[in-house]
């Protein structure tokens, strides 16, 4: 008789204990770990990259000579800078000017000054000759998003030695992290 | 123990490449190219300095002289030319008869060249000009401001050229040649 008291007692506990669990508030706390690597991204975006300049033959023509050069349309090129990071852009020719019936146009003839807003610019406020080596524009140590520098180009001309052709040149620019 | 030694090493060993490994690839770059054409078509420019001369002759002795001599010069240098060109150029000259108590022939005008520049041969003296273009002076490059200061020169005739007042239009042109 005591045993079956004891075992009732039991089962009337165990029985308030289960229906507790039931209705009780849950806490349950777990972690997860996330994880995400950053490496070191730029972009660089050129618009309207090609130029090309007619010296007409007409009072236009003769003023480009006098003056001694012809300037490209502004905002040719227009450059925008993306980097999550310190970076620098730079600008050089690939080759020299083709040649013109032997005759060789100087690298330097070709010109090019850029302006931006954003303070990081660090050359070519001015124009000046571009040459096969890298020149900075600009440079930061620090990110920037959407860096928009609206450039020209200026092309020297000399009666003696620029005589009628068609003269080529590509120009690179690089943007690098650094 | 040996071997724990050797896997551990080899563990730093690889680790340390792997960081190595990533700070090589830690740099990124970004490239664009941009083209630049010019067009350069033959060109030249052609300025008169001192373009309108004008000469009066008095009844004096330095006029019977001129007459007597059979001619009249005027100054040097007036006018001067100035050629600009960027390719293989020639200027040549023209005028017209003259205007006045009767048509003085263009022949009675006479041209010198002055510089010592591409003169054509002849121009280096004065030359009879006449209604058509005669070249003054050519050149197979591209030239800046180069001065041809001229001189001119009129005939005189005490029979046919009576008092009055002769006026002639003297034409130069300059043009650049080929391509």
């Amino acid at each position: 008789m005591k045993t079956a008291k004891a075992i009732f007692v039991f089962l009337i506990l165990f029985s308030g204990i289960f229906i507790a669990s039931i209705f009780a508030a849950t806490n349950n706390t777990d972690t997860a770990a996330l994880s995400m690597e950053i490496p070191s991204i730029c972009k660089l975006t050129v618009q309207n990259t090609d130029q090309s300049i007619n010296l007409l033959q007409d009072a236009s023509g003769e003023a480009a000579y006098e003056a001694g050069y012809v300037d490209g349309a502004i905002d040719r090129p227009v450059l925008t800078v993306d980097s999550n990071t310190s970076w620098k852009l730079s600008v050089k020719v690939s080759s020299n000017w083709n040649s013109v019936n032997g005759y060789q146009k100087s690298t330097g003839d070709l010109m090019f000054k850029a302006a931006s807003g954003n303070g990081r610019q660090t050359g070519f406020i001015d124009f000046k000759p571009l040459a096969l080596n890298d020149q900075e524009i600009a440079s930061s140590s620090d990110g920037i998003g959407s860096g928009v520098y609206n450039c020209q180009y200026r092309i020297l001309l000399s009666w003696e030695k620029d005589k009628p052709g068609v003269y080529n040149i590509i120009i690179v620019y690089t943007l690098s992290t650094q | 123990m040996r071997r724990s030694i050797k896997v551990f090493f080899l563990s730093v060993l690889f680790i340390s490449s792997f960081g190595f490994l990533k700070i090589q690839a830690a740099q990124d770059m970004d490239e664009e190219v941009s083209t630049v054409t010019l067009v350069i078509t033959p060109a030249c420019k052609l300025d008169i300095v001192d373009s309108k001369v004008s000469k009066t002759i008095s009844p004096d002795t330095d006029a019977r002289a001129s007459f007597t001599e059979g001619f009249i010069e005027f100054d040097a240098s007036k006018p001067t030319l100035i050629v600009d060109s960027n390719n293989k150029w020639k200027l040549s000259v023209r005028s017209t008869d003259f205007s006045g108590p009767y048509s003085k022939e263009a022949a009675d005008l006479m041209l010198k060249d002055l510089s010592s520049l591409h003169v054509k041969s002849g121009f280096s003296d004065y030359v009879s000009l006449s209604n058509m273009d005669q070249d003054i002076a050519m050149y197979t490059g591209g030239v800046k401001d180069e001065e041809h200061p001229l001189q001119y020169k009129i005939l005189l005739d005490w029979e046919k050229d009576v008092p009055g007042v002769y006026e002639a239009t003297i034409t130069y042109t300059l043009s650049t040649i080929g391509s």
